[in-house]
């Protein structure tokens, strides 16, 4: 099976070359998604070898991740991943995350920080919002979802060509996991761990939370089946 | 008798009609939505004209007082014109998201032939 890895990156040039090299030592392909970076991102990726490709305007993560599902369709991939460009994922979990996609027991594998022994579980404001879109995610849908946040998840063929299709633009990871619940894929999740940012600034700020956390809930409301 | 604010008005609304469609030819402004800002000129016309069928609608719904009937609906068609548009934004939105990626892929591939060039000329 073909695995690659969709890493979206925005202003990431301290973060990016460690944080692909890490993916690449495994043999795993690469393809980093330049959302309109400002820095070195991108000559960071041609000094390094990185595959890449770059987007001519900013799509936010949502826009720049499925480019990364179309680029993975195009290119025939049968398992694709998303990872951070900020290297908050740990490589090593991928093993665990990818099996149940290769026994064909899920379409989706989500790395939750919550279910192993992960060293970094967020704040605790941010453990209440995620907790609240959790309970929402059980409610509307019946299925538990311990990390409907998490970044790192990953997409058999059936999802790619989905996600291709249709994607979320902003904060996409639990709206994105709602859609796929309601039609029906097998989601499941699996142990991740992840650490603290290491450079940089995280997607989400102290003021946007707000606004987050009533945007996806609405999000959540109104998906379809 | 016309009074002066109605003159006013009827002028105001040609004028902006004039403008409407002066923008309109020149392309600024696409028909679709030309039309929408004729719509309202008319009725602003109409509304001057007719000023006591305002009075004995605005009377019928029981306003107290008629102008207070015109600014509601005012509000309302404006509402609903900017609703309109929010739509019409996130439409374009999504065209700029979808030809964003499109360019990025087709520059890949691009790159990818000139590899594949390189190779093929380097193989001979």
């Amino acid at each position: 099976m073909r695995v690659i890895a969709i890493i979206p990156a925005f202003n990431e040039a301290k973060n990016i070359v460690p944080t692909a090299k890490s993916v690449m030592d495994k043999n795993i392909d690469v393809i980093v998604i330049n959302d309109a970076s400002q820095d070195e991102t991108e000559a960071e990726c041609i000094k390094n070898g990185i595959p890449f490709i770059s987007l001519c305007n900013n799509l936010g993560i949502g826009g720049a991740v499925q480019c990364g599902y179309k680029y993975a369709l195009a290119h025939k991939y049968d398992i694709a991943f998303q990872f951070d460009g900020d290297g908050q994922h740990d490589i090593n979990s991928i093993n665990t995350l990818v099996e149940p996609i290769v026994n064909d027991e899920a379409d989706f594998v989500i790395g939750s920080r919550f279910l192993g022994q992960s060293t970094f579980l967020s704040t605790k404001l941010r453990r209440i919002g995620i907790k609240w879109l959790s309970i929402m995610i059980r409610l509307l849908s019946g299925k538990k979802v311990s990390d409907p946040t998490s970044g790192y998840r990953v997409a058999n063929a059936r999802i790619i060509k989905y996600f291709a299709q249709c994607y979320p633009v902003d904060f996409p990871e639990p709206e994105s996991t709602m859609w796929l619940l309601k039609k029906g894929y097998r989601v499941t999740e699996r142990p991740a761990s992840m650490f603290e940012r290491k450079n940089g600034q995280s997607s989400i700020r102290m003021l946007d939370s707000v606004y987050y956390i009533i945007k996806v809930s609405l999000a959540l409301l109104i998906t379809k089946g | 008798m016309p009074t002066l604010q109605a003159i006013l008005v009827i002028l105001l609304s040609i004028a902006f009609t004039v403008y409407i469609l002066y923008t309109a030819r020149s392309t600024r402004l696409d028909m679709r939505y030309a039309i929408t800002w004729l719509i309202v000129a008319a009725g602003a016309i109409f509304i001057a004209i007719f000023p006591n069928l305002i009075m004995r609608i605005s009377y019928l719904l029981q306003f107290e007082a008629a102008t207070n009937m015109l600014f509601i609906a005012a509000i309302v068609v404006l509402a609903v014109i900017v609703f309109r548009l929010t739509i019409t934004l996130s439409k374009m939105e999504k065209r700029i998201l979808q030809l964003t990626q499109a360019l990025a892929l087709l520059n890949d591939t691009q790159k990818e032939d000139f590899t594949n060039d390189d190779n093929e000329e380097n193989a001979e």
